[in-house]
C-alpha cells in the first residue's frame, strides 16, 4: 500500500490523540557529556540552559569519567569501530570474552553472556530457558521489558502483588506440579526505588524448588557493600539463578546488557536467545570502556559510598522540607504528588529554576500515584543538592504542598 | 495445551473448590451455576489477586478495573491464565481485550461465554 493521503491522515490522528491524552513525549537536546550539570536545549531551538541533572541513571558518575573515555579511545584504536557481524559469525573478539569473564567475577555468578541491551536480555531469556511445562511468576511491578520478554515464552504466566511474599508463596504452592517455576523480580524497582526482598524470595525459591530471575539494572554497581547489586545487599550471592543487568546505567551508562548466572542457563541463552543471535556484537569501544568501568568499581568503593551519602542527604533534605517522599534505600527518590497535572506543572517549574527532573504519571506509574522521580549520582556534589532543594522548596511553596501528605494533596488537587 | 490440575485453584472461590472434586461433573455443575455466583467468584478472585488494604480499593462488580488503575494492563496475560485455571475455561487471545477486563461483570460474561462453548 502506498503511503497515501488517507494513510498519512490516520497516523496524524493517532499522534494527535497521544497529544490530547497528554502523553506526547518530547526529547530535550543535551549539548554536553552526561554529568551533574548539563547544558540543555529545550524546547527545540531555544537558548541553552545549564541545569542540575536529577534524572539520569548515572549512579556512579562514570558516564564521562576520564579513565573510561581513555580506555574507550584505546579500544577503538586497537579493535576498531564495528564488527559488521553477529557474535556467532565473526563478531566475537577477545575483549568480549574478557568482559564476560569480568562480569561473572563481579556478579559472583558462574557465567555471563553480553547482549546489545538489558532489554534484549530480558526479551530473549525466558523464551530460551522455559517451555510450556514451566511457569513464570513475576512481581507485578517488574520492568516492562520483562513483560515483553514473558509474552513470547510458552510457559504459564502468573504474577504476584508487588513485594507481597504471602501472595508469592501462595502462587508457588499453586504451581507445584510444574516442571520448573521461575520467580521474576527487579532488584531495585525503577519507579518506586524500593529494593526487592530478595533474601525472602530466595528462601521461598529454595523451599519450593523454584528458580530466581533478577533484573538488577538499577542496582548493579552500587547496591551492597561492594556494589555487586541486590544479591549482595540481601546476602544471597550465588543463590540467584539468573541475573540480567545493564552497562547503560551505573556501569558507564553507554549501552549493552547481559545475562549472568547458572552456567547451563547462560549457555542455553547463547544457543537460543533470539536478540543475542540476531543482533550485532556490542561495539569494541563500549566493551573496552566497560572493562575499565569494572576495574574502577572493583578497586574501590568510594563512588558507591559517595552515592550512598548523597542519597541519605537528599532524602533528609526533602523530608525536612516537608515533601512526601517514598521511603527506601536506593538513589531513586520519588517525590509523591499523586495528581498528574501537578506532577507535570511541578517538573516544568523546577526546570525554570534550573533543575532537570521528570514528572511521571499514568500509565508509566499506577493511577493516583503521580510523582517527580529524582535520582542521585556520585557525580553530584553537596552544593548541587543544596541548590536543588532551594528550587524544590520554592516550587513546593508555590503549590502549597509542603508538610502535606497524600490525603491533603489529593483534597487540594484531586486525583 | 496445559492441563488443569488439582493445584490450579483459587482458594477463595467456592466454585473452584467444587471443581476439584472428581465426583462432580464440572461442566454440568458450571452450567447450572447462576451468573450471580459467577460474578461473586470473579469478584473474590480479583479482590484476592489485586487489592491490598488501601482505601481506594473498595470493589464492586462494576468498578472500572483497568481504567481505574486496579488491574494493570501488563498483567492481563497472567489474569487470563488464572481465570482459565480457576474456571476451567479457554479464553482465546483475541478476546482477552481491555474491554473484556474492564469490570468484574465483563470478566464474568467472558468466562460464562466460554464455559458454555
Amino acid at each position: 500500500m502506498a503511503y497515501n493521503r488517507a494513510t498519512r491522515e490516520r497516523y496524524r490522528n493517532e499522534l494527535e490523540s497521544i497529544r490530547e491524552a497528554g502523553l506526547f513525549r518530547k526529547e530535550r537536546y543535551i549539548h554536553a557529556p552526561q554529568g551533574a550539570e548539563v547544558e540543555v536545549e529545550f524546547p527545540e531551538g531555544s537558548d541553552l540552559r545549564t541545569v542540575i541533572n536529577l534524572c539520569s541513571n548515572n549512579y556512579l558518575g562514570l558516564s564521562s569519567h576520564p579513565d573510561v573515555i581513555r580506555a574507550a579511545h584505546e579500544g577503538l584504536d586497537a579493535r576498531g569501530y564495528g564488527l559488521s557481524s553477529v557474535r556467532f559469525i565473526c563478531g566475537t573478539q577477545d575483549i568480549h570474552r574478557q568482559l564476560e569473564v569480568k562480569l561473572t567475577e563481579f556478579l559472583g555468578t558462574e557465567d555471563t553472556l553480553l547482549f546489545p541491551s538489558c532489554m534484549d536480555a530480558n526479551i530473549g531469556a525466558f523464551e530460551a530457558i522455559l517451555n510450556e511445562q514451566d511457569v513464570m511468576i513475576a512481581d507485578r511491578l517488574v520492568h516492562a521489558s520483562i513483560i515483553d520478554g514473558m509474552r513470547p515464552c510458552r510457559a504459564a504466566h502468573d504474577s504476584y502483588k508487588h513485594a507481597d511474599m504471602g501472595h508469592l508463596e501462595q502462587k508457588l504452592q499453586e504451581h507445584q506440579n510444574r516442571r520448573a517455576q521461575m520467580i521474576i523480580t527487579d532488584g531495585v524497582f525503577a519507579m518506586d526505588g524500593d529494593v526487592a526482598k530478595l533474601d525472602q524470595i530466595v528462601a521461598l525459591a529454595e523451599k519450593y524448588d523454584a528458580m530466581v530471575f533478577l533484573d538488577d539494572s538499577h542496582a548493579t554497581g552500587y547496591l551492597g557493600q561492594t556494589g555487586r547489586g541486590t544479591h549482595e545487599y540481601c546476602d544471597v550471592v550465588g543463590r540467584v539463578d539468573l541475573i540480567t543487568t545493564t552497562l547503560g546505567k551505573a556501569l558507564g551508562g553507554a549501552t549493552g546488557g547481559c545475562v549472568s548466572g547458572r552456567r547451563e542457563l547462560v549457555e542455553i541463552c547463547r544457543q537460543r536467545a533470539r536478540p543475542f543471535l540476531l543482533s550485532n556484537s556490542v561495539a569494541p569501544v563500549i566493551v573496552a570502556g566497560a572493562l575499565k568501568v569494572l576495574d574502577l568499581v572493583t578497586n574501590g568503593t568510594e563512588r558507591r559510598d559517595k552515592l550512598e551519602w548523597n542519597t541519605k542527604y537528599w532524602r533528609k533534605l526533602l523530608s525536612d522540607a516537608g515533601f512526601d517522599v517514598k521511603p527506601g534505600n536506593s538513589p531513586i527518590v520519588p517525590v509523591m504528588l499523586y495528581n498528574s497535572k501537578l506532577a507535570l506543572d511541578f517538573s516544568r517549574d523546577l526546570y525554570d529554576e534550573g533543575i532537570y527532573v521528570i514528572g511521571f504519571f499514568y500509565p508509566v506509574v499506577p493511577k493516583r500515584q503521580a510523582r517527580i522521580r529524582t535520582q542521585l549520582s556520585a557525580a553530584h556534589e553537596k552544593m548541587h543538592l543544596d541548590r536543588a532543594i532551594e528550587a524544590f522548596v520554592k516550587v513546593g511553596r508555590k503549590y502549597d504542598i509542603l508538610g502535606k501528605r497524600r490525603k491533603e494533596i489529593i483534597s487540594q488537587y484531586g486525583l | 495445551m496445559k492441563q488443569p490440575t488439582a493445584g490450579d485453584r483459587c482458594p477463595r472461590s467456592s466454585w473452584a473448590i467444587d471443581a476439584n472434586l472428581s465426583t462432580v461433573d464440572v461442566s454440568a455443575a458450571y452450567r447450572e451455576m447462576r451468573s450471580e455466583e459467577l460474578k461473586r467468584a470473579v469478584l473474590d478472585l480479583i479482590i484476592q489477586e489485586y487489592t491490598d488494604k488501601s482505601p481506594d480499593h473498595e470493589l464492586s462488580i462494576d468498578t472500572p478495573l483497568l481504567s481505574g488503575g486496579i488491574v494493570d494492563s501488563d498483567s492481563i496475560a497472567s489474569l487470563t491464565e488464572l481465570l482459565e485455571r480457576t474456571f476451567r475455561v479457554r479464553i482465546p487471545a483475541e478476546e482477552a481485550t481491555a474491554e473484556s477486563f474492564e469490570t468484574v461483570e465483563s470478566i464474568a460474561k467472558l468466562v460464562d461465554r466460554h464455559s458454555r462453548a
